[in-house]
């Protein structure tokens, strides 16, 4: 009888010691993990374009995060989609056919037909559009990111979307851009 | 440790750097030609990138005279180089012009043509001036590395770090290449007096000249040079390439690796090309700074391979046929080495800095590189890898795009150099593959920059916008508060409850009026004042506008002055005033009454000028001392006066002309009013009653009179007519209906006792005939138990009259 008694109290005593040693170290060792969304948020090209249907990439990466679809950054493109789905751990969606790889693209305004509205100012997500009321806007190219917010504004359609020129300081060393010319023989 | 280097170094020992290959040198051609001067031509092309860093800024516009050595682009940045006319010339042209990198993409170039003008040179400094203006004349001139990769020497030239060792690269390495071959042949002794220059600058404890041991000659003639300068000494090293990239002619030299991601300075070494040297005692001892380089121009497509002194932007294709240039069909035109070099895709692309050789070469010399095969793992690249790096490894990753496991494996301590791509069995483009990662991974890397600085923009915005609406939230509600808190101290909550209280008591319809009448607070009075002012503005307004309606507008302006005047004195006497009312004040029963029947007098006075003939103006003036007279009865009751006023005064004009008709035109029915109000007057009891049915009589009086006018007198009609301007004054006018009527209802009671003092005085003027109106007052009086229908019947009546408004003033209008 003695014996099933110090069984029984060896084994609660062990018991309580590695339950406060365990106790102990999840809270003194607990690893502070990034948040999810937060890891989303810095993949995602940060254009806040909306095309998702959120209104900015950290909403959609909050989305995300609870199990929203990892397909809607269209600007990301391909890449940004498997990024999320690693982080995720997800397998990563087909890639439909017509699926083609996002141009980056900045705005223009047409500035002799800009009439002064601040409306896309009014749309730009990141502020880079200089200009006031019956004043000429211009873009501030380095800061556009190509989102297309303001095209939808303008009253007097005067915002072009252009893709950003290839010049040898962003090449991205593809030999075949290059254009083909027959030298004189 | 540095010591011991030294030693070892003063011992002559060398060091080797790992891998390095031996392809075939290919530099007798032009190894024993001497520097000819290179073709003139007739425009030049100066891209404004011609060095690693930022591109200059361009100084000059279209149609401007540049001299030669002037400064045409400004450095921008640090790491940056100006860019000099090489010519007297004049701007031609600043546009995209094809470049002289791989890419054969436009940059913005300068276009000169070439002026003829006696050259001007700078004044030649020496070596004793402040070597901050050495620097800044270094920097001024344009000079980059003329070894290949076009770095700012300024930014080497002071560094933040000691510097123990100065080498002098005249290794040149690549196959074909001789320019610095033939520099160090043909001016050693202005080499030396450039390294003396940089030796000032960074006071390096030793001075090593590097040269490949396949140059002979320029090995002696350096030796000759530098011999006056013991502690400058020349090195023969072997030949293997790449021994002249900078980092493998570190180790060479002292043994020591460069680690990753640092550069020699960080060593307390300086590496820099002979031609660079060159270039540096050019522009310091003789005043002329970096117009043209020596190019090597070879190949078996050019009749008169040699090293030529060419000015830095003639066109490839004008150097090229300086030389005696045969083009073929898939010949190659190289701009560099044929390792380290890229193909011209244009041949009108510029000779700039950096280009040290140009190479016309045809498909039997240079062929084509066979298919890429698969990888066979064999190894041999990174046998040959001069950076020590895993070539085969980093191909995959670069084929999978794996841009965390080619950092993770230095990819950027590649150099380039193609070393790999040159043994490897499967013709595998390795440094293709390499360029092209790199790009991207740099690419990412600025995407991830533009894009965290969008997420910091966005996220201020957002703040500002937060910050935007709640300013203006606050803005809104203090904005209330001042509102409410004037509104309390006005008394004007006050006034409402007020009003309520008399709306209870209207309702109630027992309890004595007089008693709200005295408490009215001097909001509501003001409140009802400036209803009244408005009404009186607009009557005025609309008296100017219409034409057929107001034919005195002057007097009625006037008198609408004046009126406005005393209401708003009276509004200011209020408090007293209402002590001061009339007893028929005091009876609220009879005032309601009082009220009703005002309001079907009104009705019917309307009905009654709706029914009058068109109008002459002469009647303008009856209404009036009506008008005078209410206002001046102002003491009785201040709210809506004006209104009260207008509202009476067709009544009142009415009764005026009805009795003046009377008077003048002899008529028997106009009159009829007067008697019946003696008669009721005279009734003591009923006084109050009587003044209503007075004037309800006098109104119907009225019509009759007008309508019988119409009928009967043409020329009488005159008379008739003039209640309609009064009565559009008050209905014309759509918007303020409700205000008028309200203050119509305030009005009433002092309308009926203005007709009371009216009669009064109509009853001096004495007619017989009474039966007209008398059924009609009787009916109305003596039905005490009829009160409410009364009511009703006033209600109905006023809606008529609104009614009937309404119609009257589109026909009017």
């Amino acid at each position: 009888m003695s014996l099933v008694l110090i069984a029984v109290a060896v084994l609660s005593c062990l018991g309580l010691i590695f339950g406060v040693a365990l106790g102990f170290a999840s809270i003194k060792f607990k690893v502070q993990e990034d948040p999810i969304a937060e890891k989303i948020d810095n993949i995602l090209p940060q254009t806040q374009c909306g095309q998702c249907g959120y209104p900015g990439c950290k909403p959609y990466a909050e989305a995300v995060a609870t199990g929203d679809d990892i397909t809607k950054c269209a600007p990301g493109g391909q890449q940004t989609i498997e990024i999320i789905a690693q982080i995720m751990g997800v397998d990563v969606p087909v890639a439909s056919d017509d699926d083609v790889e996002p141009i980056k693209t900045v705005a223009f305004i047409i500035e002799e037909d800009c009439i002064g509205c601040t409306k896309c100012i009014q749309a730009c997500p990141v502020d880079a559009i200089l200009g006031t009321t019956k004043q000429m806007h211009t873009i501030i190219a380095d800061e556009c990111t190509g989102c297309d917010l303001c095209v939808e504004p303008c009253p007097v359609d005067c915002i072009e979307m252009i893709p950003v020129p290839q010049k040898t300081s962003n090449w991205n060393g593809q030999l075949n851009i290059i254009p083909i010319k027959q030298l004189e023989s | 440790m540095m010591s011991n280097i030294f030693e070892l170094i003063d011992q002559g020992q060398q060091w080797e750097f790992h891998g390095g290959i031996h392809p075939p040198a290919r530099k007798e051609r032009t190894n024993n030609k001497a520097i000819v001067d290179g073709p003139v031509s007739e425009t030049l092309y100066l891209p404004l990138s011609q060095h690693s860093g930022q591109p200059a800024i361009c100084a000059v516009k279209v149609g401007d005279t540049v001299e030669q050595g002037q400064i045409i682009g400004h450095s921008e940045g640090f790491i940056s180089a100006n860019v000099l006319s090489p010519i007297n010339a004049s701007v031609k042209a600043i546009e995209d012009y094809p470049a002289s990198h791989p890419s054969g993409l436009p940059t913005k170039t300068i276009v000169l043509t070439p002026n003829v003008l006696p050259a001007q040179h700078w004044p030649p400094l020496s070596l004793d001036d402040d070597p901050q203006d050495i620097i800044k004349r270094i920097k001024d001139s344009g000079i980059t590395g003329l070894g290949g990769a076009s770095f700012p020497t300024s930014v080497k030239l002071s560094p933040r770090q000691n510097i123990d060792i100065l080498i002098i690269n005249g290794a040149e390495c690549e196959p074909y290449i001789t320019a610095d071959d033939a520099l160090m042949r043909a001016h050693n002794e202005q080499i030396i007096a450039g390294i003396l220059v940089m030796k000032k600058l960074l006071t390096p404890q030793r001075v090593i000249i590097a040269i490949e041991d396949n140059k002979p000659e320029a090995i002696h003639a350096m030796t000759i040079a530098a011999k006056p300068h013991e502690h400058i000494m020349i090195r023969a090293i072997p030949t293997l390439y790449p021994a002249g990239g900078e980092k493998q002619l570190v180790e060479v030299i002292t043994g020591q690796q460069v680690p990753s991601g640092k550069i020699p300075a960080d060593l307390g070494i300086v590496v820099q090309n002979v031609a660079t040297s060159y270039a540096i005692a050019d522009v310091i001892f003789n005043g002329i700074p970096l117009l043209s380089r020596i190019v090597t121009v070879t190949g078996d497509l050019v009749k008169r391979p040699g090293n030529y002194r060419v000015t830095l932007g003639t066109p490839v294709i004008d150097v090229l046929n300086f030389c005696g240039y045969e083009p073929q069909p898939q010949q190659k035109l190289i701009m560099g080495g044929p390792m380290m070099g890229f193909a011209l895709n244009n041949a009108n692309a510029p000779v700039i800095k950096a280009t040290n050789c140009i190479i016309a070469a045809s498909n039997i010399e240079l062929p084509n590189a066979p298919d890429e095969q698969n990888c066979i793992r064999c190894g041999d690249c990174e046998q040959v890898c001069p950076a020590n790096l895993l070539p085969q490894q980093l191909q995959w990753f670069a084929k999978d795009k794996d841009h965390e496991k080619l950092t993770q494996h230095n990819l950027f301590d590649c150099i380039e150099c193609g070393a790999c791509a040159y043994v490897c069995p499967s013709h595998i483009p390795l440094v293709q593959y390499y360029r092209v990662a790199k790009a991207e991974i740099k690419e990412s890397h600025k995407e991830q920059q533009l894009a965290q600085r969008a997420k910091e923009r966005f996220e201020l915005r957002s703040a500002r916008l937060e910050r935007d609406k709640v300013e203006r939230e606050n803005r809104n509600r203090l904005a209330n508060e001042r509102r409410q808190a004037a509104m309390t101290n006005n008394n004007d909550g006050d006034a409402i409850a007020a009003a309520l209280a008399r709306i209870k008591a209207k309702k109630s319809g027992q309890e004595p009026a007089a008693q709200n009448a005295p408490q009215k607070p001097a909001g509501n009075d003001r409140v009802a004042a400036a209803i009244a002012r408005a009404k009186a503005k607009k009557v005025a307004a609309e008296k100017d506008d219409s034409d057929t309606t107001a034919q005195s507008p002057d007097k009625a302006r006037v008198n609408d002055a004046i009126a406005r005047a005393k209401a708003k004195k009276a509004a200011k006497l209020a408090e007293q005033d209402v002590a001061q009312q009339q007893p028929n004040e005091n009876n609220e029963a009879e005032d309601k009454k009082a009220r009703i029947a005002a309001t079907i007098a009104k009705a019917k006075a309307k009905k009654a000028a709706a029914q009058a003939d068109a109008a002459v103006d002469d009647n303008a003036s009856p209404a009036e001392p009506v008008i005078e007279k209410v206002v001046d009865d102002a003491a009785a009751q201040k709210k809506a006066r004006i209104a009260a006023t207008i509202a009476k005064a067709k009544a009142k004009k009415a009764a005026a002309q009805a009795q003046a008709q009377a008077n003048d035109a002899v008529d028997d029915n106009a009159s009829p009013a007067e008697p019946v109000i003696e008669n009721v007057v005279d009734d003591a009891a009923a006084q109050k009653k009587a003044r209503i049915a007075a004037t309800i009589a006098k109104a119907k009086a009225k019509k009759a009179a007008a309508q019988e006018q119409a009928q009967a007198n043409d020329t009488v009609d005159d008379n008739a007519s003039p209640a309609e301007p009064v009565i559009e004054k008050v209905f014309d006018d759509a918007a303020a209906q409700k205000k008028a009527r309200i203050a119509a209802a305030v009005a009433k009671a002092k309308a009926k006792k203005a007709a009371a003092q009216e009669q009064a005085q109509a009853n001096d003027t004495v007619d017989d005939n009474t039966s007209l109106a008398e059924p009609v007052i009787e009916k109305v009086v003596d039905d005490a138990a009829a009160q409410k229908k009364a009511r009703i019947a006033a209600a109905v009546a006023k809606a008529k009259a609104k009614k009937l408004a309404q119609q009257t003033q589109p026909k009017d209008e």
